[in-house]
């Protein structure tokens, strides 16, 4: 053990020795584990940019909400199918809600009905198309995760008389009320007065995805008043995120009771959540990982390859001085581990100036560019040195087992 | 010292350290590899998408109320404008007669269309044109006849039918001059089309054709605008008649001279032109992040390059000695890294053309061999060579022949 201690002590000295003796050499070598370790780290910054951003944009919808509608958030080839399904109800709210009372300790916590459409909102000479205008009760603001910016939600008197006014998002409020407080203001949507109450704080989109930040809420009431709700009714329920599964089957049968399904008839409504939208876009986003780790890792096997050639010529210069140590009753252990210590060695270094420097660029491209989240996480850089380290071992290895195999007769001899 | 001398020598010290210049080329390879890989892929889907976009005739262009690619701007804009109806597209064509052929197409999807006890699935294209709709549309007539003038001028019932459509309602007999019938309205077949394929999954030859005043008859003129192609006699004349053509629209529109267009006009280019301002990023981005192995692949070969001139650094100071001068040193050394990058970027280039290739068939993309690419891979990695064994070739050159004479 003592042995084996200085043993790694002695390659470490000289290992060391040899990387300042060379210093242009193993310099460069050092710069393309770099340039790979940059390149490896800034593409898993951006891949988890992506899901940062992806999660952002989806967390309007919040991960325990249970959608209940008409149709599937996927695409759908029977068509028909779920066109002549009933309208999913309101009423069905308060059934649910009822249940809930009695069954305390069911996963269902609260239900909110619901509809939406994409509207055209007018104030003065702004105009906005395609807003997602929701009707919904007081109750909404209990299950949304969306914060206050100013103002206040309507209350349940409000949304019960059917009042008309709004509750609208950030990027709404920017866009109508430029340099100004909407509260108190009046919009126009469907040629109907509606005076703002609130307004809510920034969510922040990506990438163009659907954003939470562009949308407009009204009492349910006054929503039916103008609208006709049919296709659009949906009711959402808020579960215990940690009963996910037992909430969703809880759900399922619940609706069943209400809609009187027989027990041959198949379900005749669907329980959305984020997670089926979310599913949409995890092959096309893995794909993209998947390219972009791959592309990026080849300038890490190239730096390999240099940090290989580079032990071998290291080991052929010293031939003569292996031949001397083999000789004097150095082991082939010793040998191979002198030479895999220098490889990895020049491979850390290069792992840790490769992370610094792309933590360096990824806060200059997050003051750039802010609407691109890099996110820059412990477990890149746990990630990264482990790789550099593994990728000097895997290049090194070669070399230095053929070094220690050196027979130290035909090596001293060396010219 | 003449240029074979120097090839031959920097071949010879590449021989000799085989392992070494072999894993200095591979790294040059995998460079390679990885932009020319990356670049056939994203070549290849381009070109099958273009492909795929051209859907319009030769030398033609189309004026309709929507653009054909939005992706920016809301629907709602375009709603607005006044439906190109058939009064104004027929003075178009009309006006337009001597100088270009002019078609007027509109359209109706999910129709249902039967012969006999045979039906189709709701998504027949049911289209009203006229006798240009066959060269407008890139089609040809594989039996029967086009629609004719008078087709038109009368309103006949008559029809084309799409060769995908053909195979569904006809099995073992000859379609012309059978009765089909799409939404209650009876249609004589006159002539079939020649399959043409598919472009992004969607079949152009699920359809069928009558006289666009057939079709307002039966369908109503409210709320139709239609699309209006025109083709020039030949490519010079094409820019001349877009602008005639675009002065007649505005005329048939009854615009102001300081009223904007209320109409949209693309081509094939134009509609290759909006994809490409996309595609473009796409390939500059891939381009940039695939070059980055290449950039350590070039350190790797000054590294080399370097042990190299160490190496041989007494070689240096004889021949300098007998009368080398620093230019046949410089060019020794630069040839030696230059030939290592070419052997490693061909072979790079050979892989890399099969791999994009492999991948751009999983994605259903053409096979390509992109010429501009392979050029230009082979010109980078002489760049290579001569960038990064510049400094080596250098330092090697510029050594004082007694030190290195006295080097150990």
């Amino acid at each position: 053990m003592r042995r084996l201690y200085y043993e790694l002590t002695e390659s470490l000295r000289i290992a060391f020795a040899q990387i300042r003796a060379n210093k242009l050499r193993s310099a460069l070598t050092a710069l393309g584990v770099i340039i790979g370790i940059v390149a490896v780290t800034l593409m898993g910054t951006a891949i988890k940019g992506i899901d940062a951003g992806v999660d952002r944009s989806f967390s309007g919808f919040g991960d325990d909400l249970l959608y209940v509608s008409k149709w599937p958030w996927s695409n759908v080839d029977d068509w028909w199918n779920y066109r002549n399904r009933r309208p999913i109800r309101h009423e069905y709210a308060r059934q649910i809600n009822e249940w809930i009372a009695t069954n305390p300790d069911s996963p269902l916590k609260l239900a909110v009905p619901t509809g939406e459409r994409f509207t055209t909102i007018v104030r003065g000479q702004y105009r906005l198309n395609n807003i997602y205008t929701l009707g919904t009760t007081a109750d909404y603001s209990r299950i949304t995760r969306s914060d206050l910016k100013e103002g206040r939600f309507f209350t349940d008197a409000e949304g019960q008389v059917g009042a008309n006014i709004c509750f609208i998002g950030f990027d709404v409020a920017d866009a109508l009320f430029p340099n100004e407080s909407p509260l108190g203001k009046t919009i126009r949507i469907r040629d109907q007065n509606f005076t703002v109450i609130g307004v809510a704080a920034k969510q922040g989109s990506f990438l163009g995805l659907f954003s939470w930040d562009s949308m407009v809420a009204m009492p349910l009431t006054t929503y039916r008043r103008y609208y006709r709700v049919g296709e659009d009714g949906e009711i959402r329920v808020q579960v215990d995120g940690t009963r996910m599964a037992e909430a969703r089957e809880e759900l399922q049968g619940l609706m069943r009771r209400l809609r009187t399904l027989g027990p041959e008839k198949r379900d005749d409504f669907t329980i959305n959540e984020q997670g089926t939208i979310r599913a949409q876009l995890d092959p096309i986003k893995n794909g993209v990982a998947l390219a972009g780790l791959f592309i990026t890792g080849l300038a890490l096997f190239v730096g390999a390859i240099g940090i290989m050639n580079i032990t071998y010529v290291s080991v052929k210069e010293r031939t003569k001085e292996i031949g001397t140590r083999k000789a004097l009753g150095a082991r082939r252990r010793t040998i191979l581990l002198q030479f895999l210590i220098e490889a990895v060695a020049i491979c850390f270094v290069g792992g840790v100036a490769g992370l610094v420097l792309a933590a360096v660029l990824t806060s200059v491209v997050g003051a750039v560019a802010p609407s691109f989240p890099l996110v820059f996480s412990t477990s890149l850089v746990v990630t990264g040195l482990a790789v550099s380290v593994f990728t000097g071992i895997f290049s090194g290895f070669a070399p230095a087992w053929a070094a220690s195999k050196l027979d130290p007769v035909v090596a001293l001899r060396y010219e | 010292m003449n240029v074979s001398e120097i090839l031959r020598l920097a071949l010879d010290s590449l021989k000799a350290n085989k392992l070494r210049s072999g894993l200095t080329m591979l790294g040059i390879a995998v460079g390679v590899f990885s932009v020319i890989g990356v670049m056939t892929v994203i070549t290849g889907l381009r070109g099958s998408i273009e492909s795929g976009l051209n859907v319009l005739g030769a030398n033609s262009f189309q004026f309709s109320k929507y653009p054909a690619i939005n992706f920016s701007d809301p629907r709602q804009r375009f709603a607005n404008r006044r439906d190109i109806d058939y009064n104004q597209a027929a003075r178009f064509k009309e006006l337009m007669a001597d100088s270009a052929q002019v078609s007027l197409m509109l359209r109706r999807g999910g129709r249902v269309a039967i012969y006999a006890d045979r039906r189709t699935n709701p998504n027949v294209i049911l289209g009203g044109a006229d006798e240009n709709f066959i060269t407008a549309r890139n089609f040809e007539i594989a039996a029967g006849r086009n629609l004719g003038p008078d087709d038109v001028e009368f309103g006949r019932a008559v029809v084309l039918l799409g060769d995908e459509l053909t195979k569904k309602l006809f099995l073992n007999e000859s379609p012309l001059g059978r009765m089909v019938r799409i939404d209650g309205q009876a249609y004589t077949v006159v002539g079939l089309l020649a399959p043409k394929g598919s472009s992004f999954g969607q079949s152009q030859d699920n359809f069928a054709v009558t006289p666009i005043t057939q079709f307002l008859e039966t369908y109503g003129r409210a709320g139709r605008s239609i699309s209006i192609n025109v083709q020039s006699a030949n490519q010079a004349e094409l820019t001349a008649t877009m602008e005639t053509s675009v002065g007649t629209m505005r005329l048939v529109r009854g615009l102001d001279p300081e009223d904007p267009n209320d109409f949209e006009i693309f081509s094939n280019d134009t509609l290759i032109e909006s994809f490409n301002n996309i595609a473009g990023v796409v390939a500059v981005g891939a381009f940039v992040i695939s070059a980055i192995a290449l950039l350590a692949s070039g350190v790797g070969v000054m590294n080399i390059m370097l042990v190299s001139v160490t190496e041989r650094t007494k070689e240096i100071g004889i021949r300098k000695s007998i009368g080398a001068k620093k230019k046949n040193i410089l060019s020794q050394f630069l040839i030696e890294a230059v030939v290592l990058s070419l052997v490693g970027g061909l072979a790079g280039i050979a892989v890399g053309v099969i791999g994009g290739n492999v991948v751009a068939g999983m994605l259903n993309a053409t096979a390509i061999f992109p010429w501009g690419w392979a050029i230009a891979g082979m010109v980078v990695c002489s760049g290579i060579g001569i960038v990064f064994g510049y400094y080596p070739a250098w330092k090697a050159a510029s050594l004082d022949p007694i030190e290195a004479l006295r080097y150990e």
